[in-house]
């Protein structure tokens, strides 16, 4: 009976201590991933995992950040640069290039969580590693493209060439204006040249890349970051990382940047709390041992469910934050393939037709109480490109039968259309896969499968894991015919957006970006759609710096996209945030921090009944749950 | 028999090495590659660069000669890195996965064992009274009830429902481990009772849900087992010689009914070894079933090579032990 | 007592087994239970108050899904609208058919195998001399002869088998033109020339307990997560024969087929290893050494005075196994390897009902206490089953 009572203390305890939020100015942030490495890899060559990056957002303070109204603003740098400051040159180069140029200051009470200043010495560091031969770095097209220049410790340029728009993001993947700290890593760091002095790039690549890894590895395991391995300049340090359970991160007072009312207004202590299974963590939530939850927890019928929408009034804000993923449903536009030619999806009517006979709009409804909203094409409408002016397909089961009547389709004994091809009679059976175990994908599959058939459209069901699905020998063959019908899945919307999801050639770059046997199935443009104007109008947006031009050739872009349908548009997600009542500037937006993620203002996050200043409302980028 | 042993460890060789072509064909044939997810996250990444990468990860040789690399590199221990986690796979499997997962799934056999034994004795001696049949029917229960059920069960009755209905009801944590390290019992952080007891604290649930199973099939064998025994005539024979039921049971009975069960339970370590996929999964453990399910899905293919190859290992091992143990409690059986 | 003996009518193993299985009320109940769970699945479209697949249609049509149990819906609806009561009904087909089938199967073959293995272990030159043959005969031609033929047929029948499954995925190439398919091919071929060999050369000395002892090792060792990846992109490759064989053969229940062929591959493992320990055991038992001194041959001790001792636990195994098996199509459905929806079978059912344990925690009851109530029938049934075929029990 004592050793039960004792157990049951022990357990009050722990919760005691979980359960402090404003008692005593801590932040517990509950995530259903937890990240490999931190910290110390700072190209992400091991990880780019999205909590990764969300928990850097801690540690680590860009120069320039990207707030929640996707706008950049000065954190470490002391003025972003723009063309009328002058710090933010664009000039022409030849051959269609541009080149680009950024002066940035590093602020003078930059320092490091051990008090050393945070100089150009460190700026160099992190491109001197960076372009080491043989990195294996994930973006090698912005380490190839990017230079740069010290002027003296605390002034330096970034030089891009050729240049893109989106160069000039803060804070974007892709285009991070980094550092890192060389009186820390940088020793360890020449003994790895020295070791890789003899090593060649191709021959040798695995040795190489071994030796990197390891390298990174020294500054960021748990064991090493809890050992104090390494140093931060955010504004929080880590102070104790237990592996499979949580991370914890307290304020580090040589942070410059203080917060309205002095820090000791606001959070003095961040913990991030791992579990893995979303329903753990709903049940972790409801309990109250969590006040907020990462980018990366719940999803989006658990933030609806009524066990915690039922409990939320007075304790939590539940917000929708629509996001930029898009889930569409890609089709086969190879005439090479039997299937395509026999049910005609290389011809933009069947394509509309099909469209018209999903009821997207009753989709969202049903299914999400409109909290992720009917998508029209590719960009989100949280996208500073989106044109919202384009051609809709509403759901219309009569223009989508004249449509198909248009291309000889009868219905046929069966109530499945039919029509004859060179001498054959051909059903309207087409295949619809998406990826098996994903319950949202595969219930959205059946309630269009089933206004398909209102117009006599058989659906053949092949889904399959998406281990399987995704695999290089499935989604980029439809060339081979591999899958012969549609496909529904996601990509995202990115902030970098180029076209290339639809561009049949980058003529910025020559790359052909419909995968076929010819261009080893590289390129995303996997249904196979070809149109030149397209292709011009996205190449050249790319390589505009002015954004009202950038913005009138994306325009043009997307009316020609909706005009010949070579996806089938479905909707934009939103991601569900559960936040603490009280706990004010915990803010995400699509494109806070270059990725959506909260915590890219970790200074000013605290609780009002502290004393913490609201500077940012979420209701202003969010939805929330009536 | 030490000869039998021998030869029977002679024998795994070959097999293990067979064993462990078939597995890493069979990751080398998994749809997709371990660097598509990557290249599919930056499209920007020329053929190239591309190419450069997948030298980096020497994917780039056919599969033999990465087999005989991966094998010779082995059995000098060393078992590559972790492409997910950058730190060497033996590391983060036996050092990080398998003592956590020898906790969870160890408890969970021990209970079951614990239960089953004396419950099925108790059950098959008191054949078709009231308790063998609620025994009966609870075993029965047990194993007709999906784990995953069980388990999102358990959470929603003991870290919810009880504790807002019921107050002073302790709240149970929802998973995970708890957050207390080893070194905090070296650094005085936390006593060793206190330790252990957050740790017993956290594993309550998930060894419940995991041992149900086990228990409730153990139960059933060991009655099934003993029954069968108890109606052999030797048994008779030792009754009509008057000895005590005590000695018929615990002495002549017993030991062959248990013949079965070790079989079980041989056959059952390897799996215990293997983790438990879904309860690691509902309660957020980290052990080895997590491990090789996340390795598979996200492709890191040394750590899924060097488990599995553990697991075969295993496999092989406990079934050697499994038959020699056969020998050690039946007489009748002989091995040349 | 005698002579109540003498005068009670001679009675059929068949009725005295009836006569002791009916006594067993529990195992009565679970073979009602089992009778009307295979009716309902056989009279499905006629009791199922809706079309399992219909989908409420109209405006606003999410006001139909989730709905609690009604009067109209007697289980409530999914989250597609569909009536659960009829998914249910119409998913014990599948799920019926799969739980048999594999118990069945695996139950039949993992006798057999643990049989021979028992029997024969560390007698290779009975297992030469074939089952046929009788302790007090010396020689036998005939059925010698017959057992020499069958057991080569059988031995390179399989052999044939295996290269020609390796033949048809090296041909079609998994990745074509790869190199590994090539040296995949080209090992087998190598191991089935040597296998070929041995058996011309050193089939006197085999013996099978080995054999069949190392297989189950083998296929022990062999990780099932990976192998069903594996099988699941080969069968939906167009260019590999074998998918579209199953397709062609089976059409829309390949992946039924495919999914009791699996459970079946790795199903039989456990039967045999617990029939080998068994009959290891048995054989040196008095009655059985008795029963070769009368001559009988030794298909007829291991079938007809081994086998039967065993049933006990067998029956419980098999028991076990079908439930078992729905329970692991409910796992494979998790994974992504089961049935393709919409069909409903209970396993996809809970599976699906998992994701909404907190919007709709009354979706997890039906296929749940369905699987659950039919593993108990089952096994009541196997208890009753155990007792009336054991001449001991005690009834």
């Amino acid at each position: 009976m004592r050793k039960v009572g004792k157990l049951a203390v022990l357990g009050l305890t722990a919760l005691g201590l979980a359960l402090a939020g404003p008692q005593d100015n801590s932040l517990v942030v509950g995530a259903s991933q937890e990240p490999r490495v931190l910290a110390g890899d700072f190209l992400s060559v091991i990880s780019n995992q999205a909590i990764k990056s969300e928990i850097e957002g801690y540690l680590f303070a860009p120069f320039i950040g990207f707030n929640a109204d996707s706008q950049n603003f000065p954190v470490l740098a002391t003025e972003v640069p723009t063309q009328q400051n002058g710090r933010l040159r664009v000039t022409d180069i030849g051959g269609g290039k541009k080149r680009l140029e950024m002066d940035l200051t590093i602020r003078p009470d930059a320092r490091w969580s051990d008090g050393k200043p945070i100089t150009t010495e460190d700026v160099a560091f992190y491109y001197e590693v960076g372009k080491a031969k043989g990195m294996p770095v994930l973006n090698p097209d912005y380490w190839e493209r990017v230079q740069l220049r010290v002027r003296d410790a605390r002034n330096f340029t970034v030089i891009f060439e050729p240049a893109y728009y989106y160069d000039t993001y803060g804070g974007t993947y892709g285009s991070p204006i980094g550092y890192a700290p060389k009186h820390i890593m940088g020793p360890e760091w020449e003994k790895v040249k020295a070791a890789a002095r003899n090593l060649d790039p191709d021959k040798d690549a695995e040795k190489l890349n071994e030796l990197y890894r390891n390298f990174f590895l020294k500054f960021a395991t748990p064991q090493a970051l809890n050992r104090g391995a390494m140093v931060y300049s955010g504004a929080f340090k880590l102070k104790r990382w237990v592996p499979g359970n949580s991370i914890e991160m307290e304020r580090n007072p040589n942070f410059p940047i203080k917060p309205e009312g002095g820090e000791s207004r606001y959070v003095q202590k961040v913990v991030y709390r791992f579990i893995q299974n979303t329903n753990s963590l709903l049940v972790a939530v409801i309990g109250g041992s969590i006040d907020a939850t990462s980018s990366v927890a719940l999803t989006f019928d658990q933030g609806r469910s009524k066990q915690l929408t039922s409990r939320a009034p007075g304790r939590f804000d539940i917000w929708f934050v629509p996001g930029a993923i898009w889930e569409h449903i890609d089709i086969n536009k190879f005439s090479n393939c039997q299937q395509v030619k026999d049910l005609g999806l290389d011809d933009v009517r069947t394509r509309q037709a099909i469209l018209h006979a999903l009821n997207r709009e009753g989709l969202v409804k049903a299914f999400f109480d409109g909290l992720q909203p009917v998508a029209h094409t590719w960009i989100a409408p949280v996208n500073p490109l989106f044109n919202p002016n384009v051609k809709k397909y509403e759901f219309d089961l009569k223009k989508a039968e004249a449509l198909l009547a248009q291309m000889g389709w009868r219905k046929g004994p069966d109530g499945i259309l039919q029509r004859t091809v060179g001498g054959r009679t051909v059903r309207f059976e087409i295949e619809y896969v998406t990826t098996a175990g994903n319950a949202i994908r595969e219930r959205t599959q059946q309630f269009f499968a089933e206004d398909l058939k209102k117009i006599g459209i058989a659906v053949k069901i092949n889904n399959a894991p998406s281990a399987v699905v995704f695999s290089d020998d499935y989604i980029q063959r439809a060339s081979e015919c591999k899958w012969t019908g549609m496909f529904e899945f996601a990509w995202v919307s990115s902030l970098q957006e180029d076209g290339g999801l639809f561009q049949y050639k980058n003529l910025n770059t020559g790359a052909i970006l419909v995968p076929t046997k010819e261009n080893n199935y590289q390129g995303q443009n996997i249904g196979g759609w070809r149109n030149d104007e397209f292709d011009r109008l996205t190449s050249q947006g790319v390589l505009e710096f002015d954004e009202n031009r950038r913005k009138q050739l994306f325009a043009r872009a997307q009316e020609i996209w909706a005009e010949e349908l070579p996806a089938l548009p479905l909707y934009f997600r939103a991601n569900p945030y559960v936040v603490r009542q009280g706990l004010v500037n915990y803010v995400a937006s699509a494109y806070s921090g270059g990725y959506g993620y909260p915590g890219w203002n970790a200074w000013e996050i605290g609780w009002a009944s502290r004393g913490a200043v609201k500077k940012w409302d979420q209701a202003k980028y969010a939805l929330s749950v009536k | 028999m030490f000869a039998y042993t021998v030869r029977r460890l002679l024998q795994m060789v070959p097999l293990l090495l067979a064993a462990s072509v078939v597995i890493y064909a069979l990751l080398a044939l998994q749809p997709g590659d371990p660097l598509e997810e990557l290249k599919r996250q930056n499209p920007r990444m020329t053929a190239e660069q591309f190419e450069a990468l997948k030298r980096a990860y020497g994917l780039d040789q056919p599969l033999h000669i990465r087999y005989f690399k991966w094998l010779s590199r082995a059995v000098r221990g060393d078992l590559g890195y972790s492409r997910t986690y950058g730190i060497p796979a033996a590391e983060y499997i036996f050092v990080q996965r398998l003592p956590k997962t020898l906790i969870l799934s160890g408890l969970a056999l021990t209970l079951a064992l614990v239960v089953a034994i004396p419950v099925g004795i108790f059950s098959a001696v008191r054949q078709y009274s009231l308790a063998d049949y609620a025994i009966t029917f609870l075993s029965f229960v047990g194993f007709s009830m999906p784990v995953f059920f069980l388990g999102i069960l358990l959470l929603y009755l003991f870290a919810i429902w009880l504790p807002d209905h019921i107050p002073g009801f302790p709240r149970f944590p929802t998973g995970g481990v708890p957050g207390v390290l080893p070194e905090d019992v070296r650094l005085g952080n936390v006593t060793l009772w206190g330790f252990l007891g957050q740790w017993a604290w956290h594993l309550i649930l998930p060894v419940l849900a995991l041992s149900s199973l086990q228990m409730a099939e153990w139960t059933r064998f060991m009655r099934a087992s003993l029954l069968e025994v108890l109606s052999q005539d030797y048994i008779r024979t030792a009754r009509a010689k008057g000895l005590s039921e005590r000695v018929v049971l615990y002495k002549h009975a017993l030991r062959n009914a248990l013949i079965p069960i070790v079989t079980l339970v041989g056959l059952a370590i390897p799996g215990v070894l293997g983790g438990a996929t879904i309860t690691e999964t509902i309660f957020s453990y980290p052990g080895m079933g997590r491990a090789i399910f996340d390795a598979l899905v996200e492709k890191d293919y040394n750590v899924a090579m060097a488990a599995l190859a553990f697991l075969a290992m295993m496999t092989a091992l406990f079934n050697l032990l499994a038959d020699l143990a056969y020998a050690v409690v039946d007489p009748r059986i002989r091995y040349s | 007592m005698a002579t109540q003996a003498v005068k009670a009518k001679p009675r059929t193993f068949a009725s005295l087994f009836w006569r002791r299985l009916k006594r067993h009320r529990m195992a009565m109940a679970g073979l009602v239970v089992i009778v009307l769970l295979i009716l309902m699945a056989i009279l499905a479209p006629w009791i199922a108050p809706y079309d399992p697949t219909a989908q409420p249609t109209g405006e606003d049509v999410g006001q139909y899904y989730f709905n609690p149990p009604s009067r109209e819906h007697l289980l409530g609806t999914d989250d597609l609208g569909r009536d659960v009561l009829s998914r249910i009904i119409y998913g014990s087909r599948i799920s019926l058919l799969v739980g048999f089938a594999v118990a069945f199967s695996s139950v039949i073959l993992g006798t057999i195998m643990g049989t021979l293995a028992g029997y024969f272990s560390g007698r290779p030159l009975r297992f030469y001399l074939g089952p046929l043959r009788r302790e007090r005969e010396g020689f036998y031609p005939w059925g010698f002869a017959l057992w020499r033929v069958l057991s080569w047929f059988l031995y390179y029948g399989a052999l044939y088998q295996v290269l020609s499954i390796a033949w048809t995925l090296a041909e079609d190439g998994v990745r074509a033109g790869s190199v590994g398919s090539y040296l995949g091919f080209g090992l087998t071929l190598a191991l089935v020339l040597w296998a070929a060999w041995y058996g011309l050369k050193g089939q006197i000395r085999l013996d099978l307990d080995v054999a069949i002892s190392r297989l189950i090792d083998f296929m022990l060792t062999i990780p099932t997560l990976p192998l069903l990846l594996v099988l699941s992109a080969l069968l939906r490759d167009p260019g590999v024969k074998v998918g579209q064989w199953a397709q062609g053969v089976f059409g829309d229940a390949a992946s039924v087929f495919i999914i009791i062929t699996i459970l079946v591959l790795f199903g039989w493992l456990g039967t045999a290893r617990l029939v080998r320990g068994n009959i290891l055991s048995l054989r040196e038992q008095d009655y059985a050494t008795a029963a070769q001194a009368l001559g009988a041959a030794d298909a007829r001790i291991m079938f007809r005075h081994l086998v039967p001792n065993t049933i006990a636990p067998l029956i419980v195994q098999a028991t076990l196994q079908i439930g078992g098996a729905i329970l692991v199509e409910a796992a494979l459905s998790f994974l992504g390897f089961g049935i393709q929806p919409p069909v409903a079978t209970w396993g996809n059912m809970l599976t699906n009902a998992q994701e909404y344990i907190f919007t709709a925690p009354w979706l997890a009851l039906p296929p749940g206490f369905m699987i659950f109530i039919t593993v108990l029938a089952f096994n009541y049934l196997g208890d009753g089953l155990r007792d009336a075929l054991d001449p001991r029990s005690r009834l």
